[in-house]
């Protein structure tokens, strides 16, 4: 029942949060102009507010997936998008195209940044599945995410050195991260990889519970440690991947989202709770990106700020409650 | 004959014990014992399937345990280790679910498994929260759920206290006398054991040794010395 009721609620909370985002915005309309827009097509909606919505309801809802499925695979609760060095394979080729005027030809081109930031993710993540397939550890994979994350940070800082004021201003600018920059197709591939996630956490079923009791424990109980790790890493490496490609680095989404749905839902099972955590990520993001163009006003805050707003008090609420509950990480 | 090693080494780079012979009878109970480092978890992994023989054949009804598909081995063999795992909000009860496999039938196994080790009291509280004691005999309680033929038990009384161990040796007693599980373990605390094991077997000095009568407590000792 209680689970019933939470899905209701994150439902209702999911209706409201994006009739919010494209009734209110910086061009005020009234009641009557904004069905009125909605019927006729209107730019405003149609091409600004309702892509950033749903961009934002989709993008938080991977993110979360992600980082859950991190936390999962690591067996540890701090554990998120960022940690794989995705995100610096996509900062760098983003810097390389911004600072250093790389730039792309053929198909690639039309795409830019996106295409960028794709490639350097996706690159990344080869690497990652490479190391993965041939070291027994998994926290070796982990700190070789790490180190090149470090490595692709100092080629980074080099562009930065050299860059010009207002190349260096585009940058910082997608390293602030956006929900409200839509690109042709975006919509489609940001639900193409998040229907991804889904399925293969619906397919792993409750090998993902038994992961949890330890590599050894999990093989017992037939899970195939090597496919495992490679299925989880690919499917959150393409999560984070295409949200990053679209939206930049979104900070804490990923990492906070599975510990924000368990201050009000516990459910050890990882099927059951995969909706709840879609939901709340979906909220989150759009919340996120409401309060990001704060309606009430022409200026827009950086997503990034909001996201950290938000995310951090989840984690220290997370650091205090492990200190009383005896929880070790 | 459920297992079967025939001139089986196992090790790293260099074997740690080499020309292992042993029959294993379902129902029998296996003590391994040996001092730190010999080789006993390395032994016990190659049973699970998880380490790879450097020689030899070790198989499970007949059939070489390397050729199991790790579906097939979690049918036949279950494991407890020394870990602890960390599992944010799982209740005791949801450790012991995540092996039922089934519905409806198998529920009772799960209260035969709480009630088989005294943990009926603690079935609703958060695992992580448990005395390692009590963590031990709840992943007892959850290879119990798994319904396998062989048990393969790591230091499985290492955390637990006197009356604590008294009670998992009578666990163990009741699997294979009752339900005729087989069980192979590991132990440093081994004396208790002795009055209920089948075979005892002593790794020392890179060769295994099998017992299979009359176990002497001083004289294992000074084997493995």
């Amino acid at each position: 029942m209680k689970r019933a009721v939470i899905h209701i609620v994150l439902m209702v909370l999911a209706v409201v949060l994006f009739y919010t985002e494209i009734r209110f915005g910086s061009i005020k309309m009234t009641n009557a102009d904004f069905w009125d827009r909605l019927i006729e097509n209107d730019p405003v909606l149609w091409a600004f507010r309702i892509p950033a919505a749903c961009t934002a309801a989709l993008a938080g809802a991977c993110l979360g997936l992600s980082g859950w499925l991190l936390q999962t695979l690591f067996r540890n609760p701090l554990a998120g998008p960022s940690i794989l060095g995705i995100t610096s394979g996509s900062s760098l080729m983003v810097a390389l195209v911004l600072l250093a005027g790389f730039s792309f030809s053929g198909i690639f081109s039309s795409l830019g940044l996106v295409a960028a930031a794709l490639i350097g993710s996706f690159g990344v993540l080869a690497l990652i599945l490479l190391v993965s397939s041939r070291v027994k550890q998994l926290a070796t994979v982990l700190i070789f995410g790490l180190m090149i994350g470090y490595l692709l940070g100092a080629f980074q800082s080099i562009l930065i050195d050299a860059a010009g004021k207002s190349e260096l201003k585009s940058f910082v600018s997608w390293g602030l991260a956006s929900f409200g920059n839509y690109r042709d197709g975006q919509l489609w591939i940001l639900l193409g990889s998040l229907v991804l996630g889904v399925l293969t956490v619906l397919k792993l079923g409750s090998k993902l519970d038994f992961w949890l009791l330890g590599e050894d424990y999990a093989r017992s109980l037939g899970v195939n440690v090597k496919s495992f790790r490679m299925a989880l890493l690919a499917v959150c490496g393409v999560l984070a991947g295409v949200v990053t490609a679209y939206c930049g680095p979104v900070a804490f989404l990923g990492l906070a989202m599975p510990h924000a749905v368990r201050m009000f839902y516990k459910e050890p099972h990882h099927l059951k709770f995969l909706t709840v955590l879609l939901l709340t990520g979906a909220c989150a993001g759009m919340l996120c990106e409401l309060i990001t163009r704060m309606p009430w006003s022409s200026s827009v805050l950086p997503l990034n700020a909001v996201t950290s707003f938000l995310g951090a008090p989840v984690v220290i609420w997370l650091l205090v409650k492990s200190r009383k509950s005896k929880i070790r990480f | 004959m459920i297992l079967e090693l025939k001139n089986i080494s196992v090790g790293y780079n260099e074997p740690l014990v080499s020309l292992v012979n042993a029959e294993v009878l379902e129902g029998e109970l296996v003590v391994l014992v040996g001092k730190n480092g010999v080789g006993k978890s390395t032994l016990l992994n190659a049973l699970k399937g998880i380490q790879e023989l450097k020689s030899g054949r070790a198989s499970l009804y007949g059939k070489a345990i390397g050729d199991y598909t790790v579906g097939e081995l979690s049918r036949n063999v279950a494991v407890v280790n020394t870990a602890r795992p960390l599992l944010n909000g799982w209740t005791v009860l949801n450790v012991l679910e995540s092996t039922d496999k089934s519905t409806g039938k198998e529920k009772s196994v799960i209260t035969e498994a709480l009630a088989l080790c005294q943990i009926e009291d603690l079935k609703r509280k958060e695992v992580d929260v448990l005395s390692d004691g009590e963590f031990q005999k709840v992943m007892i309680a959850r290879a119990i759920c798994q319904q396998t033929p062989l048990m393969i038990l790591d230091e499985p009384t290492s955390f637990l206290d006197v009356i604590y161990r008294e009670h998992v040796l009578q666990i163990f007693s009741e699997l294979k006398d009752t339900f005729g599980t087989t069980l192979v373990l590991s132990s440093h605390n081994f004396a208790p054991l002795l009055k209920i094991a089948s075979q005892v077997w002593v790794i020392s000095r890179g060769k295994m040794e099998v017992i299979q009568s009359d176990f002497d407590y001083d004289g294992i000792i000074k084997r493995l010395k």
